[in-house]
């Protein structure tokens, strides 16, 4: 075991759906649980590593801060971390530093949200004229499907993607979502059903396109000191062993939400690594792993075609193979490198500051063989990968 | 739609001018900038920048 390894003691969630309640009730489920599953007990939790969204009202409103207070008041150290969907792996980062610099042992990582009905759009009135976001709407009426779409189009001409390549994602991940109890859509789909489902975003229709949830992920990450102190032994026991929130080297060629242009590419050449490669090779690289040490990945499939991509940018396939890839089993449980062993974005929808905390917790589930239902055979070593608005990325190696 | 500029490397995402629709469009067109209405309030006209499948031989620039 590294000497920057993080031990994963605890995790919890409370399931994906669609109920419209305060987000800090989720939160609370979710804290609960990965304190029961860590065997401690909140007072032991000397920090709290909130994510924030801002889909709440503004991101103090869904502080560190938020939840220390409705766990109960203990004097306990907060944190509060905002990048999109990757502010659940800020906010581990966060908490890492704190435990590796010797400040605290004992630390929750949590997020919770409770989204709005459609599509995600800026939240508060007025015009923003310097908000690219709010420019994207106000200009081009760019929802975030017109940027997956632009993502499935560029494939389809690039590769020659086919929708039957981007249903066969769905397909797969309905079938590894069925058992999971945290999923909100526990229901097999069919490449028919996706290719008969209403277009959002020619050419991505609704089964190709992940919802947006109401839901909550937390977890209790300690020092080695502590948790062999707890445990007595660490054999078997997950660890965290890269956590990457990695930012674009400029010039930044491809297009990402919420800009509508990227850098020129006129004067500096672009970096050999685009952005959403090196979210993860910085990940394996602070790891000391490579994509063939795999047991799984969880990856962000926003959409379909999403997932195939971040095939690719993880280096298990080289780019153009992703729909081989996918066709031949290989990410499909049972295969050589399952992703999504948990169902995804597909089966859970999007509750943003919970899902990057999300994804670490059915890596340890899958590490520890308590993944029923969908349990990858001798998981040895897991990644997951996602990517926030405003260029936040995010990327977390887990392993035993 | 994603419009790259030849020399800058630059691409820029703007909408299509009324009345084109995506299967008026491929991969791979060129492209010239025009301007469009965005929205009309109170009398007066916003107007927004538009990307429009470039006039043959009229290609100033040069967008793709």
């Amino acid at each position: 075991m590294s000497d920057r390894d993080l031990v994963v003691l605890g995790v919890g969630m409370h399931p994906w759906g669609k109920w419209g309640r305060d987000f800090t009730e989720y939160g609370m489920v979710a804290a609960r649980a990965a304190l029961k599953d860590a065997g401690i007990e909140w007072k032991d939790v000397q920090y709290v590593a909130g994510a924030d969204t801002i889909r709440n009202g503004y991101p103090g409103f869904i502080a560190g801060a938020t939840f220390a207070q409705k766990m109960g008041w203990t004097g306990a150290r907060v944190s509060s971390s905002y990048a999109a969907c990757a502010s659940g792996a800020m906010s581990l980062q966060t908490a890492r530093a704190s435990i590796l610099a010797g400040f605290c042992d004992v630390a929750m990582v949590i997020g919770a949200d409770t989204t709005p009905k459609g599509f995600f759009a800026p939240v508060g009135g007025g015009d923003r004229k310097n908000d690219p976001d709010w420019l994207r709407f106000h200009l081009l009426g760019a929802t975030n499907p017109a940027y997956f779409a632009l993502f499935a189009r560029r494939r389809m001409d690039l590769y020659g993607a086919t929708s039957e390549d981007f249903a066969q994602v769905k397909v797969k991940n309905s079938l590894h979502g069925l058992n999971n109890p945290n999923a909100r859509f526990r229901k097999e789909s069919a490449v028919e059903d996706v290719l008969n489902s209403p277009v959002v975003s020619d050419p991505l229709r609704l089964l190709d396109i992940c919802a947006t949830s109401d839901g909550a992920a937390a977890m209790i990450v300690t020092s080695r000191a502590f948790a062999e102190k707890h445990l007595g032994s660490l054999k078997g026991v997950p660890r965290i062993k890269a956590v990457s929130t990695s930012t674009p080297t400029y010039p930044q060629t491809l297009l990402e939400m919420p800009d509508f242009a990227t850098d020129s590419s006129a004067v500096v050449m672009p970096p050999a690594r685009g952005f959403k490669d090196s979210i993860c090779w910085d990940a394996y690289e602070e790891a000391g792993v490579g994509p063939e040490d795999l047991s799984m990945a969880e990856v962000y499939d926003l959409s379909t075609a999403l997932e195939l991509d971040w095939y690719e940018h993880l280096g298990l396939c080289a780019p153009g193979e992703a729909e081989g890839l996918l066709r031949s089993g290989a990410t499909t449980i049972g295969g050589r490198i399952p992703v999504n062993p948990s169902g995804g974005l597909s089966c859970f929808g999007e509750a943003i500051p919970a899902q990057a905390i999300a994804q670490v917790c059915e890596l340890v589930w899958q590490l520890r063989g308590q993944a029923e239902g969908r349990q990858i055979e001798n998981a040895k070593l897991g990644i997951t990968a996602n990517q926030g608005l405003f260029g936040h990325g995010s990327s977390v190696i887990v392993g035993i | 739609m994603a419009v790259q500029l030849e020399k800058e490397g630059l691409i820029v995402l703007g909408q299509a001018p009324k009345g084109i629709l995506a299967k008026d469009l491929k991969v791979g067109m060129r492209m010239q900038l025009e301007t469009d209405v965005l929205y009309r309030e109170d009398g007066v006209d916003y107007m927004v920048y538009v990307w429009a499948p470039a006039v043959q031989n009229e290609v100033v620039g040069g967008a793709k």
